[in-house]
This record gives C-alpha cells, structure tokens and sequence, in this order.
C-alpha cells in the first residue's frame, strides 16, 4: 500500500509550530523539547493548527506517508464521554481524550484515515488544561479515561513523556482508572513510572503475523507485543489483551490459530486482567472516503456488508471468527472476564 | 499529469528548451506548451479527442502555460487549464516563478515555497512539503504590485516573517485548490532581486536577467520536476487497480449476468478485493463460462453468479 517512492521527506521533516505556543513559556519549553530530537526539521509559524490541518482536499495516504507534525494548544472540550461503537469493559462513567490527533503507526483499516482530514499528527502542548478537565469530572464520579485514543500514544513516548504523565496523575487521583491501548513492541517499562494505583491499565492490540505484515504498516510485531505484555506484567502493570479488531484473511483461522499458540505459550494468561473480542467494524461515511483514498487496500476494498451506516462482515463470518476466539480465550481466561462487542452497541 | 504554471516566456525559456516542449498553436488565450508527441498524436487524431487502451482521454505527460503577471492572470490561467485538462488526483502542480528578496538568505538564489500570505486578504496557505529536496525553503507574500526598492524596505519592517516577495503564488494556490489537493501543489523561486530600482526600464535586459536567474537553477528544478513526474506516474498506477483484461472480464461479467446496479457494484467491489488479495477469480469467472452458467438467462441466474464470487473470495 505504501507508494515506495525513495525521494519523499522523513516524517518529521516539517514541523509546524502554533504562534500561541511560542508566545508561552512553558508551551514553548515543551515545544523545543520536542523539537530538538528533529534538529534538521524546517520549522514553520502558524496561526491556528486548523489553518494546515484543515485544509480541503487533503490526501491522508499521501500525508501520512511524509508525515509532519503540527504543535498546538487546544481549546474547546477535552474529554469526551465515550463513542458507541467503542467497548466500554462494564464502566459507567467511560470517557476519551485525544491529547494528540492521528498517529505514528500506519495501520491500514485505521478509522482515523476516514475521520482527519489530514495524515499529519497533532500534538497538543496543554495536557494540563486536560488534567484539570477530569478533575471536574471527578468531583462528580469515578471516571474511566482511555487516554490513547485517535492515536498510539506510546509510538510517540520518547518524544512527548505524555504516557508518564497520564500514569502519574492517575496514581495521585483514586477515582481515576486510565486505559493506555497501543500495537508498540518491545515497551521499554523501565522508562515509566511504576504503577502504584493499579489503575493504569496497558491494553495492548494483538494480532496475527500476517496482518501485522500487510496491513498494520510500522507496529510491532507480534513477537514485539508479546514481549511488552510480558514487560507489562513484569512491571506490575494491569494488562488488557484487545483482539480486536480481528481482521479477515485468507486462511484467518490458521493464522490465528498460531498467534493463539504463541500468546498461551509465551503469557502467564492468568495474570492479564481482561481480554475484548471484536472484528472490524466501521462507520460508513468513513470507509466510503477510505475506498477513495486507498484503492490498493485489500483490508479496505473488502466487501463489507452495510448495516444502518456501519459496515462489517457478514453476521455468518463475525459469528465464526468471534466464537472461534471466544472458544480458543474460554481455554485461558473465565467467561466473565471476556468482553465482546455486542450488536446492541452497534 | 504535471502542470507547470509561470508568469512570463523568460522564466519559462530553459524548462521550454529542456524539456523539449513545443508551442501548442490552437491555444490563443493563454500560451501553453505541451511535450511534441502529444502534439503529434493530437493531429493524428483529426482534432477529436482520442482515448488510450482503458478509454481515458489522452493527456499529455506535461504542460507548461505562461499565465501573464499579477494573480489575476494567474488564477485565471490556472483555472482555465485545469478544467481544459480535467485536473486529477494524480496530477502535480508546479508554480515557477521569480521573486523578490525581503530578507537576507546566504546568498541562495532558488527556493521551495512552504508559506503563502496573500497581501490582499491577509490569509496564508500551506502547500505540502512531501518532496525530499536540497533547495531551501522560505515563505513568500503575493501581492498585486510590482515592488520598489522603497516598498521592499516597508514591508521588511511590516511583514517582517517572510522572506520572499511575488505576485503569484498565494493565488496560484487558491486557484487551484478547486481541483487539486495542497499535496498536489509545489512553488519554485528564483531571486532575480531586491525590488525593482526606479530606473529599470529596458525590458530586454530584465528578460535576459531573469532567464538567466532561471538558467543557473536549472538542473535543480528539472530534479525536483522529475520527482513531481515520478509521483504522479506512481499514484496513476496506484489508482488503476485492475489491469486491462479484468476490466474486460468485469465488463464481460456485467453483460451477460443480467446484475442489476447494485449487483453490478457489488461484483466490482468483489473483483477489486479479490484482486488486491491475489485470489483468482478470473479462473472461477472461465469455470462458470464453460460449465454455461455463464451467460445466464435473466437476473435470478445473475444472483448465483454473484454468490458464487462472493464466496471464493471472502468465506
Ligand atoms: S495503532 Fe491504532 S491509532 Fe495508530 S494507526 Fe493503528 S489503529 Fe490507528
């Protein structure tokens, strides 16, 4: 899918840089931080982060390939409470926030593609403005914060230490449980703080060799997930296993059929928390501006089947690869810690 | 596609010679030039639009229109050829052209616009930077003048950010962004000046100057329209998923199985992923060809046709 083309810019080769952020101290400071690991990076002054990242007719696949990175500071509403077509585990008070927009990582049936108008990723500086939003919202219930969402948080860690920050303020605010989802390999734990509240859950996205490989472009591998799962654990860290979304391939069942004998084999599957089962779905609005974009995805150009706007597979092949990964989970993990999609939530 | 859009002949002369373009003489209002096979093929054709082998109509792989000067003439010019050529999504875009110096640059002569202010509305535009090059980048502000020495000096104090003063690019941008993307937009500078001294006023030599300005640069922006050329061949092959005998199959297909719109766009779709996952559906296609399923005879015998695909390729 990528276009292979040898004499495009490095990601990070422009940076853009709101006025606002220079005009204050410590956006500035947190700017710069970020900027020095990108020193040959042509610097650009910009109004408002809307001004590049909203332009028409922009090309996400053609963006995300030189990807430049635009630093702001946003406004408006922080936290959101959450979507429906997302698991909420059981949790009343569910909410996200995106203290960045798009993501490192290039996965090919990414809903962001069909959501931004741009593959460039956004970086907001005011994480703090963000804290003091869940605080109001704590002074009135426990709060369930998945913080990696519309992004891959920890893809960008070194440069934004914002995964850290997230896990020190969920250890000094008791109603808070933080949820980190991301396809990283080989999380380095050791550069995060250690989780003293237990409520800062990782919920790591595994999938087979072989999409990996054709369609979720500069994740880990599945060895490289395994071996953070296992870092996690080792670090004390609750640890959430998504298959979800599972995506169809040819031969999908032998395919996870071995990630399967390889997650029970190399994962003391006792210690993980809680695992969610779901297969790709996706709004139709979204895949439809997909389909233009990507006409050489196979993972996109599937023929979807289209319910009410939401597009999936057919109810005969969902049924089959759920069941077939809820019955392979049954074998490791009870039932009640087994989190489906269910169809009421479409 | 790419388009090459500059305001006068002289910034256009080297890139003309280079390139090999010749004059397209039916073109009156802007002048254009287009590589001279094109101009061949167009005659062979008798004056009508001729299709290629997937019965596109043909364009040429370049062509390069001098617009006159001031954005006006610009975003005139760019629209006309844009909608002349039917601008796509594969096409590129290259405004070149000539600027004035407002601030100090070590000396470098050609840049990569990655800023345009227009003067008049005070609103900037921000073409992507996705092509990997050595030229150095500035940003520039178009306005509708041609600028004194004196007016040079004002604007160093009261634009005090950007680098480069001309009277295109903010409008070239805006003009075509109607039809092409910011990703499809590159703007090339040369430096001929410093503002224009109030005693210029033999054309000729400033002509001459400004080919010249171009001349030096030359190699570098052939590089960078190469790459511009790379690109758009690269995204036109990414756009054409189904090579010429499965389209033919598909159109085969659609004839004989009686499908019905949606059947037609639902096999289409069938085919496109089949294809992209290497599952061989045109074998399946010639089975039902020589087991007479195929044609069928009305569109309920189309419906088992469409089954039978559907589920080769996707259970
Ligand atoms: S890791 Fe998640 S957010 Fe990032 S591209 Fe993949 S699906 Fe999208």
């Amino acid at each position: 899918m990528l276009s292979g083309t040898s004499f495009l810019n490095k990601p990070f080769s422009h940076i853009y840089v709101e006025e606002k952020v220079l005009a204050d101290r410590d956006y500035r400071e947190k700017a710069d931080e970020i900027m020095k690991h990108f020193p040959k990076a042509e610097i650009i002054k910009i109004d408002h982060y809307k001004d590049v990242f909203n332009r028409h007719k922009q090309n996400y696949v053609k963006q995300h390939e030189s990807q430049a990175l635009i630093l702001a500071v946003k406004q408006g509403n922080l936290v959101y409470p959450g979507a429906e077509v997302c698991q909420n585990m059981g949790h009343k008070h569910f909410y996200y926030t995106s203290c960045m927009m798009n993501c490192l990582f290039d996965c090919e049936y990414c809903y962001l593609k069909g959501m931004y108008p741009s593959g460039n990723m956004v970086i907001f500086l005011n994480l703090q403005d963000i804290f003091k939003e869940v605080e109001t919202l704590l002074s009135e219930h426990p709060v369930y914060l998945c913080v990696s969402y519309d992004t891959d948080l920890l893809a960008i860690e070194t440069l934004t230490g914002y995964v850290s920050e997230w896990i020190d303020f969920a250890a000094s605010h008791p109603g808070l449980t933080i949820e980190v989802r991301t396809k990283a390999g080989n999380i380095d734990f050791e550069r995060l703080p250690a989780d003293r509240s237990g409520r800062t859950i990782f919920a790591f996205t595994l999938s087979p060799d072989y999409v990996v490989e054709h369609f979720e472009h500069r994740t880990g591998s599945l060895g490289g997930r395994i071996e953070s799962i296992k870092r996690a654990l080792d670090s004390g860290f609750t640890v959430r296993m998504c298959f979800d979304p599972m995506i169809y391939c040819p031969d999908w069942k032998t395919e996870y059929g071995k990630m399967m004998d390889r997650i029970t084999s190399e994962i003391p599957m006792d210690r993980v928390n809680d695992v969610s089962v779901g297969s790709f779905r996706l709004s139709e609005e979204y895949l439809k501006s997909m389909r233009r974009n990507m006409p050489d995805s196979a993972v996109v150009q599937y023929p979807y089947q289209n319910d009410h706007g939401v597009y999936h597979y057919s109810d005969k092949l969902t049924e089959e690869m759920e069941n077939w990964m809820v019955g392979r989970l049954r074998e490791f993990v009870p039932e009640d810690r087994i989190f489906r999609w269910e169809e009421q939530d479409r | 596609m790419v388009f090459i859009f500059t305001a006068l002949y002289p910034e256009a002369k080297p890139l003309i010679k280079m390139f090999g373009l010749k004059k397209r003489a039916d073109m009156t209002r802007f002048q254009q030039f287009v590589p001279e096979e094109y101009l061949k093929l167009m005659a062979g054709a008798d004056g009508e639009d001729s299709g290629d082998s997937k019965g596109r109509r043909i364009r040429p792989e370049m062509v390069l229109t001098i617009t006159g000067v001031g954005p006006i003439n610009a975003s005139a010019a760019v629209s006309s050829v844009l909608t002349e050529y039917d601008a796509g999504s594969a096409d590129q875009l290259l405004s070149l052209g000539t600027a004035a110096m407002l601030h100090k640059h070590d000396g470098k002569e050609l840049f990569l616009l990655n800023k345009l202010l227009d003067q008049n509305s005070d609103r900037c535009f921000y073409p992507d930077m996705l092509v990997e090059t050595a030229i150095p980048e500035a940003s520039v502000v178009t306005g509708s003048q041609v600028l004194t020495e004196r007016a040079v000096m004002f604007l160093d104090m009261a634009a005090g950010d950007y680098e480069l003063y001309d009277m295109e690019a903010a409008a070239v941008y805006q003009a075509a962004a109607f039809y092409v993307g910011p990703h499809q937009q590159s703007f090339l500078r040369v430096v001929t000046d410093s503002g224009i001294s109030e005693d210029v006023s033999d054309v000729k030599i400033l002509a001459a100057h400004v080919t010249d300005s171009v001349e030096r640069n030359v190699e570098q922006i052939l590089d960078y329209v190469e790459k511009l050329r790379e690109i758009s061949a690269k995204e036109e092959e990414r756009m054409d998923i189904l090579g010429v005998p499965e389209k033919k199959a598909v159109e085969k297909v659609i004839r004989d199985a009686h499908f019905s719109k949606v059947m037609q766009d639902q096999f289409t779709q069938y085919v496109k992923y089949g294809s992209l996952s290497g599952i061989s559906w045109m074998a399946e296609v010639e089975r039902l060809y020589e087991e007479g399923v195929l044609p069928t005879v009305d569109k309920r015998n189309g419906k088992k046709v469409l089954d039978v695909i559907r589920n080769i390729i996707s259970e």
